[in-house]
C-alpha cells in the first residue's frame, strides 16, 4: 500500500535569467514548482499530461511542456516563462499580440505566445503550414486561433 | 436555450430609472480593485449611485456586475460607463461586484445566457447618466449658469460660452453636498463616440505578459489547498478509505471527507493533487450499473414512439398531412459533451465568525452564496461570494458545486483558514455534469413545391429537471428543452413539436448554446432534405417558408422579427457567392436561427470532401444582434463560437457503468489550431440597443456543414459526431 516516498532534492534551475535554488520532490512538474514555490503564475495548469500547451515554457528555441518535466530533469537548465518575455510587453510576438487582439479568457495565451515566440526563433518566415504545424499543439478552448495565426504573421513581419 | 430555464431566478430591471438602492452621496474610500489588492493607498472618490464611484484621481469605478470569461464583457461595460459620462476608456476602472447590497439579489450577478448586454444596458448607463448629471449640476452651480448651457467631455464639465471647465475630480467636493438626480437622459445612439467602434480588450496587455489573474491564482494569507476523491458514478456510496499513503507523502495535512468526497488538504496544488492520487477509495458504484451509451441509444430511440408533451401545435396537421403529395421522414442524433474550459473549477472559501466568503470564477454567484447558506444553516448575508475572471466559463461553471466543495472543506478544517479547492482535467471531464445527448423524429407533408405540415418529435434527459431539483411527478416545461426546434421562425401550415423526456443517471449542465445546438442540426439539416427533396435551392425554400413582417411566436411574447432573419439570409447568401458552381469535391451548406426572439443569425459553410475524409474550409457567418457595442470584440466572440460548433461535430462523450469514458484531452479532443478554418463574421447594422451573440453561431455550424456535406458529397449525415469514414 505504501509507495516509495519521493526523493527531496535541492535543485538549481535558472528562470528568466535567474537562477533559483528549488527543494522539493525530485518528481515534482517543473509546472508546480514554477507556480508553487516561485509565485510565476502566468504558467498554468490545463490537462497534466502533456497535451493542451497552457504549461509551455520557452527554452531556447524550443517549448518545454512544465506539466511533465519534473525538476530533477529541469535542473541546471534555463528557462523563460511569459514574465520573462520582456520587461514591459515589448516583444514583437507580444505587441502583435495586442495589436491583433487575440485573447479571449486569455487561460491557454502564455503557452500560446511562447509557442509563437518558439517558432519565429526556429523560423523566422513561416508559411501558413509552418504556423499550423507548430501550434496546433496548443489548445483554445475559446478558439482565439484565427486571430492567432494573424498575430503570428504580424510579428513575422514587424520582427 | 430560451429564457425559461432562468425563470425562477429571473430578476426583472426595469428601464432606465429603476434602481431600487442608492447608498446616497458620500465621500467614502473606493471600493477596492480586483484581486489581488494592490500596494500603495487607495483614492478618496464618492460614490454616486450603487453603480458608480467618481475617484479624485480622474479615475471611474462602476461594479462590474458580469464575470469577464473571455466573451469580452468586462471590455464591454466598461465601454457603456465611458460613453455615458464621457471619459475615456482607460480611465475607467471595472470593479467585481460581489454578492453585497443591491447585488446581492439572486441573478443580478448571473452571467449566462448570452444576455450581459441585453440586462445591463440600461441600468449601466442610467447609472453613469446620473453622475454624469450630478457633474453637471455640480459645475453649473459653481458658475451660477444653467445646467442645460454645460457639456461634458473628456472627464470635464465645459461651460463653453465662458470656456469655463472643471474636471470630474474637481467637482466631487460639490457635488457631494447634492442629492443626487433620481433619473437622467441616456445619450442618443446617434451621438455615440466609442459604442460602435472598434476597440482592443482593456486587459490584452497583462494577459501577453502572463499578469493577468484567473480564480485559480488566487493566494489569500495563509491558503490551504485541496483536491477531492469522488467516485466518477453519481448516486454511489462510499465504502472506505484508505489515506496512510497520502498522509506519508510530504505537504499533505489533512485528509476530511465532505459530501461529494474525500478531501485531501496539502500546502500546495500539486501536494494536494498528488496526494488525493494516492488515496485508496473505495466506492460502491452499482448504480451505475446499466448506465451506458448503449442504454442510452435505446432510450432516445424508445423516446421517439412513446410518450410526448406538446411544446407547439399550430394549424391541422391531419388535414395537411392528407393534402400532401409525398412524406419525408428522418431520425437525426446527437452526442453528450463536455464543457472542458481551459481553467478548470476551482474555488476559495473562507470560513470566520459565523460568516463565509468564496472567491472563485462563477456564473452564478448569487445560487452560490444561497446554496453556501443552506450547506452552513447562516442567513444568506452572512455569506458573499467575489467572482473572478474565469479562464473559460460556458456553462460549466454556473454550477455550484466546486464553490460548495471549498466551503464544506473549510467546514471540516474549521480552522478559518482560507481554503483552495482545484479540479484537475481528470476531475473537470469525470465529475461535472455533461450536455445531454438527443434524438430527433422528423415528419414532413410536402405540397408540389411546399412544406405542408412539419412534426419533429425531440427525446433527451431534461436538464431543467436536474438543475431545478423536480420532482419526478412533475412535468419540465418541453420549451426549456427544445429551444431552437419549438421556435422555428418558418411558417408552416401546420407544425407540431413534442418533446419526450428520458431520464438521466449521469448530471447535466448548461453548455454553450444548450439545446440549441442539438436542436438545430436536425431542423436546419431536414430543411435541406425537403429542399433536396423538392428540386428547390435551400437557401429559397427557407425565404419561401418564412412569413411576412413579425409574429408572436409564443404566448411568452417571443418574436421573429422575419424581416431581420430574412436581410441575414440575403446577407450571407450575396457574400458567399451562393448559387455559383465550385469544383467537384466541394461544396456549400446554410443554416439559419433566431435565438431566443432576439439575434437572428445565418450561416454558410464550404467543405472539401475527399477520399472518405473532409475539411471544413470557410465559415461566413451574418449576425443580426442589435445594436454592436464593440465589433472588434464580438468578432473575436463569433470566431470562438464558431470554432466550439466545428469542435463538436467530432467529439463525445460516452458511458460505461455509470462512468464517463474520456479523462483527458486525449480521448476527449478539442479543435486545434490547423483544423481552424477561414471565418467571416458580419454584423447588419441599424439597431437600438444589444442583443447577444455568445451562444448563437456555435449551432448553426454542425448543419450548415452538414448540408455543405451532402452538396458536396450526396450523402446526408444525421449523426454527430461527424467521422470521416461516414462519407465513404
Amino acid at each position: 500500500m505504501s509507495a516509495p516516498r519521493p526523493e527531496v532534492g535541492t535543485f538549481t534551475i535558472t528562470v528568466n535569467g535567474r537562477i533559483h535554488q528549488v527543494e522539493a520532490e525530485e518528481d515534482t512538474p517543473l509546472l508546480w514548482v514554477l507556480r508553487d514555490q516561485l509565485g510565476l503564475l502566468g504558467t498554468r495548469y490545463g490537462c497534466g499530461i502533456g497535451v493542451c500547451g497552457s504549461c509551455a515554457v520557452l527554452e531556447g528555441d524550443q517549448t518545454v511542456r512544465t506539466c511533465r518535466l519534473w525538476i530533477r530533469s529541469a535542473a541546471g537548465r534555463s528557462f523563460t516563462t511569459i514574465e520573462g518575455l520582456s520587461a514591459d510587453g515589448s516583444h514583437p510576438v507580444q505587441r502583435a499580440w495586442i495589436e491583433e487582439d487575440v485573447s479571449q479568457c486569455g487561460y491557454c495565451q502564455s503557452g500560446m505566445i511562447l509557442a509563437a515566440v518558439a517558432l519565429l526563433r526556429r523560423n523566422p518566415h513561416p508559411t501558413a503550414e509552418d504556423i499550423d504545424a507548430a501550434l496546433s499543439s496548443t489548445l483554445c478552448r475559446c478558439g482565439s486561433y484565427q486571430r492567432v495565426r494573424r498575430a503570428v504573421r504580424r510579428a513575422a513581419a514587424t520582427s | 436555450m430560451t429564457s425559461t430555464r432562468r425563470t425562477f431566478l429571473r430578476l426583472t430591471i426595469l428601464g432606465g430609472a429603476g434602481i431600487l438602492l442608492e447608498l446616497g452621496c458620500r465621500r467614502e474610500p473606493a471600493a477596492g480593485p480586483e484581486v489581488p489588492a494592490p500596494a500603495g493607498p487607495k483614492p478618496g472618490g464618492l460614490r454616486a449611485n450603487v453603480w458608480i464611484e467618481l475617484r479624485d484621481d480622474g479615475t471611474v469605478a462602476f461594479q462590474l456586475s458580469k464575470s469577464e470569461m473571455g466573451q469580452g464583457i468586462r471590455t464591454a461595460l466598461a465601454l457603456l460607463v465611458a460613453e455615458e459620462l464621457d471619459v475615456d476608456v482607460a480611465a475607467v476602472v471595472p470593479v467585481p461586484a460581489s454578492t453585497t447590497g443591491f447585488f446581492a439579489r439572486t441573478s443580478v450577478l448571473n452571467t449566462e445566457s448570452s444576455s450581459s448586454l441585453t440586462w445591463t444596458w440600461r441600468p449601466l448607463r442610467s447609472a453613469a447618466a446620473r453622475a454624469r448629471a450630478l457633474l453637471v449640476t455640480a459645475a453649473a452651480q459653481t458658475w451660477g449658469v444653467p445646467a442645460a448651457r454645460c457639456r461634458t467631455e473628456a472627464g470635464a464639465v465645459v461651460h463653453p460660452t465662458t470656456g469655463r471647465r472643471l474636471t470630474y475630480p474637481e467637482l466631487l467636493e460639490t457635488a457631494s453636498r447634492l442629492k443626487p438626480p433620481a433619473w437622467a437622459p441616456l445619450k442618443n445612439p446617434r451621438e455615440f463616440r466609442v459604442l460602435g467602434r472598434p476597440v482592443r480588450q482593456l486587459d490584452s496587455a497583462e494577459v501577453a505578459t502572463g499578469r493577468i489573474r484567473f480564480s485559480v491564482d488566487l493566494r489569500r494569507p495563509g491558503q490551504r489547498f485541496a483536491a477531492v476523491a469522488r467516485s466518477h458514478v453519481r448516486g454511489s456510496r462510499f465504502v472506505r478509505c484508505d489515506d496512510r499513503a497520502a498522509r506519508a507523502l510530504p505537504g499533505v495535512e489533512q485528509v476530511v471527507p465532505i459530501h461529494s468526497g474525500i478531501a485531501v488538504v496539502a500546502d500546495s496544488t500539486w501536494h494536494a493533487l498528488r496526494g488525493r492520487d494516492a488515496l485508496a477509495v473505495e466506492f460502491d458504484e452499482s448504480a451505475g450499473a446499466g448506465v451506458d451509451s448503449a442504454a442510452f441509444d435505446r432510450a432516445l430511440d424508445a423516446a421517439l414512439d412513446g410518450p410526448a408533451q406538446a411544446a407547439r401545435v399550430e394549424g391541422d396537421l391531419g388535414r395537411q398531412n392528407a393534402r400532401a403529395e409525398r412524406r419525408l421522414e428522418a431520425v437525426y442524433a446527437t452526442p453528450f459533451q463536455a464543457h472542458a474550459p481551459m481553467e478548470t473549477p476551482n474555488a476559495v472559501a473562507e470560513l470566520r465568525d459565523g460568516g463565509c466568503e468564496i472567491w472563485c470564477g462563477t456564473q452564478h454567484p448569487g445560487e452560490l452564496q444561497q446554496r453556501a447558506a443552506r450547506l452552513l444553516k447562516i442567513r444568506p448575508s452572512r455569506v458573499v461570494v467575489h467572482p473572478l475572471r474565469m479562464g473559460g466559463g460556458f456553462g460549466r461553471k454556473e454550477a455550484p458545486d466546486f464553490g460548495l466543495e471549498a466551503v464544506a472543506i473549510a467546514r471540516a478544517l474549521g480552522d478559518g483558514r482560507p481554503l483552495q479547492v482545484v479540479w484537475s482535467r481528470g476531475d473537470d471531464l469525470r465529475d461535472g455534469q455533461f450536455h445531454p445527448a438527443s434524438r430527433h423524429r422528423l415528419v414532413a407533408g410536402l405540397g408540389h413545391d411546399g412544406i405542408l405540415s412539419w412534426d419533429h418529435r425531440v427525446a433527451s434527459p431534461a436538464i431543467a429537471r436536474q438543475y431545478y431539483r423536480l420532482k419526478p411527478e412533475r412535468a419540465v416545461d418541453p420549451h426549456a428543452e427544445t429551444g431552437g426546434a419549438w421556435d422555428v421562425p418558418y411558417a408552416f401550415p401546420a407544425l407540431r413539436v413534442e418533446y419526450a423526456e428520458i431520464p438521466s443517471p449521469v448530471a447535466l449542465g448548461y453548455w454553450r448554446g444548450v439545446q440549441v445546438n442539438f436542436n438545430l442540426f436536425p431542423v436546419e439539416s431536414f430543411l435541406d432534405e425537403i429542399a433536396a427533396a423538392l428540386r428547390r435551392d435551400p437557401i429559397d425554400l427557407r425565404r419561401a417558408a418564412l412569413g411576412t413582417g413579425r409574429i408572436l411566436v409564443h404566448r411568452k411574447g417571443l418574436e421573429v422579427r422575419y424581416d431581420r432573419l430574412r436581410r441575414v439570409l440575403d446577407g450571407v447568401a450575396e457574400r458567399s457567392d451562393w448559387g455559383t458552381r465550385l469544383p467537384a469535391g466541394r461544396g456549400r451548406g446554410v443554416a439559419c436561427t433566431v435565438f431566443d426572439g432576439r439575434t437572428c443569425a445565418a450561416m454558410v459553410a464550404e467543405v472539401t470532401a475527399r477520399a472518405g475524409s473532409f475539411t471544413v474550409d470557410r465559415i461566413l457567418c451574418v449576425i443580426d444582434c442589435g445594436l454592436v457595442v464593440n465589433p472588434l470584440s464580438l468578432a473575436s466572440n463569433a470566431e470562438g463560437a464558431v470554432a466550439w460548433g466545428l469542435s463538436a461535430l467530432r467529439s463525445e462523450i460516452t458511458f460505461a457503468r455509470g462512468q464517463c469514458q474520456q479523462s483527458n484531452f486525449a480521448d476527449y479532443s478539442l479543435l486545434n489550431l490547423a483544423q481552424m478554418p477561414e471565418v467571416e463574421i458580419h454584423t447588419l447594422p441599424g439597431a437600438e440597443s444589444p442583443n447577444g451573440t455568445g451562444e448563437i453561431p456555435g449551432p448553426l455550424v454542425a448543419p450548415a456543414v452538414a448540408n455543405a456535406l451532402f452538396a458536396a458529397t450526396g450523402r446526408r449525415l444525421r449523426r454527430l459526431p461527424l467521422r470521416d469514414g461516414d462519407l465513404t
